[in-house]
């Protein structure tokens, strides 16, 4: 079995192996606001629109990768870590959604349009925070 | 469990680094086994063994 180098150890979930996925998320991030743009602003025949529509795939694809490469370059306390943070993350978006979703029928707060963006952020926001204190943890 | 993985590291003057370089693990691994917050799984207790040439029992004992 392959086991790690010291620069790929160094490449599990360390400082240095966040850069990679950060920005192939900003890539992403940025060519879906792009896209939108293009769609508000110009009118474009429906081939060019489904290029378009698309295209921001190609880099949120970049990021997949990257974060399943840390995940096979982490050692095993990174692992339970990332799960931790995760087994955080995702139920912590479920209730925010309900929450929300409950005061909005509720007529307590207006309607927030999250939109997947809006999803994402939450669900990165979480699994950062997860990270955090499930690194303290170990600490 | 307990283990006495520092004093055996510190016997050899390895640092965390050192030693997490030779296990190819990070650095936050070694301090978690050292500070007993992560017991490792057997195949990375086998290679502590191996490495200091122990029985595993003699590195990691029962803390109950």
């Amino acid at each position: 079995m392959k086991t790690p180098t010291d620069s790929e150890s160094s490449c599990g979930f360390g400082p240095h192996a966040a850069l990679p996925p950060l920005l192939w998320g900003l890539a992403s991030g940025l060519s879906a606001a792009a896209a939108t743009v293009l769609f508000v602003f110009f009118k474009m025949p429906l081939p060019l629109r489904a290029v378009v529509a698309v295209l921001p795939l190609l880099p949120s694809l970049g990021y997949v990768f990257c974060v399943v490469r840390m995940f096979r370059r982490a050692d095993e306390l990174q692992r339970r870590i990332q799960l931790e943070s995760l087994g955080f993350a995702f139920p912590a978006t479920a209730i925010l959604v309900m929450a929300v979703d409950l005061l909005e029928q509720a007529k307590i707060m207006p309607g927030i349009h999250w939109g997947w963006s809006g999803l994402v952020t939450a669900m990165c926001l979480f699994w950062i925070a997860g990270w955090v204190m499930a690194s303290r943890r170990y600490r | 469990m307990k283990n006495n993985l520092r004093e055996l590291r510190a016997a050899r003057e390895w640092s965390q680094g050192d030693l997490a370089d030779k296990l190819g693990v990070s650095r936050q691994t070694v301090n978690a086994i050292e500070t007993e917050k992560y017991d490792p799984s057997l195949p990375l207790a086998f290679k502590l063994a191996r490495l200091f040439k122990r029985p595993i029992e003699e590195i990691f004992t029962d803390a109950g």
